[in-house]
């Protein structure tokens, strides 16, 4: 599986770089959309047919919270460490480690908040880090666990990562993983311009 | 945000009313993987097609990528943490 994620990564980046016309940017848009709805469609069956989930998920209770906090803790000293090495003001690191790999809505936000190029940091990194989730994830669900799975996707757990982790998981830990993506998600138009104007 | 809800909503509704054979189980294990081959491709095409990101990518790449890492990084340390303290808590 991870093998082939990568191929299939590296192999859409050099069509687009080499061999795809410009023109197609919108249509490759427009397939990942379908692609990812039809996914999320498949997801939605797999939960369907696993009767027991919502009971597991009792189990979960405050615990769901906790991986969505622990999260926003290792997004923030990780951007406050990668900002100090190359002397970001704290506001600045702090929001763009904010992003939590949703690189479109960070990359807006901060080039209309602060600068055209501190939104381009913010959407490369954030770009950056879907692309680690996506390599990740099945890597950690073997060697650490389920739930450590779903800590690089960050908000994008609940919907561009959340088929990968589907498949690399278990069913209740699809739950947990939308239900920390939501959240994730919620905070990112939040919290940016929040930590940006600290 | 809503759109995968409602898709996810109308997947599980369909989910429930399948019987779960095998076969269906392998069918849409194969029908997710090739969705997801071509959505990894379609994104990385997005991406090699960008032609500003490429741009900034020799400027800020490299910055970039500290950021990613060390934002994962530090995530998926605090993640397994915790998740070494729910499995503490259930036992």
């Amino acid at each position: 599986m991870s093998l082939s994620i990568i191929i299939a990564i590296i192999v859409g980046i050099f069509s687009g770089m080499l061999i795809l016309p410009p023109s197609w940017a919108a249509h490759m848009d427009l397939i990942t959309t379908i692609a990812l709805n039809i996914l999320i469609l498949f997801v939605g069956i797999d939960l369907g047919m696993n009767k027991s989930i919502f009971k597991d998920l009792k189990h979960h209770g405050y615990i769901i919270l906790m991986i969505p906090t622990a999260i926003i803790a290792g997004s923030l000293i990780g951007g406050l460490v990668a900002g100090f090495i190359y002397h970001y003001d704290y506001n600045l690191s702090l929001s763009v480690g904010a992003g939590f790999g949703w690189y479109s809505l960070s990359g807006i936000l901060l080039s209309k908040l602060h600068s055209a190029e501190l939104g381009a940091v913010a959407f490369l990194t954030n770009v950056f880090r879907e692309l680690i989730a996506v390599v990740m994830i099945p890597v950690l669900a073997k060697y650490l666990n389920d739930y450590t799975a779903i800590a690089p996707a960050g908000a994008t757990s609940m919907d561009t990562t959340l088929p990968l982790i589907s498949r690399a998981t278990k069913p209740e830990i699809v739950v947990v993983s939308f239900i920390n993506g939501a959240i994730l998600s919620a905070l990112v138009p939040i919290l940016v311009p929040f930590l940006y104007a600290l | 945000m809503w759109s995968i809800i409602i898709v996810l909503i109308v997947g599980m509704v369909i989910g429930a009313n399948l019987k779960p054979k095998d076969s269906v189980k392998k069918a849409i294990s194969k029908l997710q993987f090739i969705g997801v081959m071509i959505l990894l491709f379609a994104m990385g095409a997005g991406l090699g097609l960008n032609e500003d990101l490429l741009k900034n990518l020799k400027s800020m790449g490299l910055e970039a990528f500290t950021f990613a890492v060390l934002t994962s990084a530090l995530s998926i340390f605090f993640v397994y943490m915790a998740s070494k303290f729910i499995v503490k808590e259930r036992s």
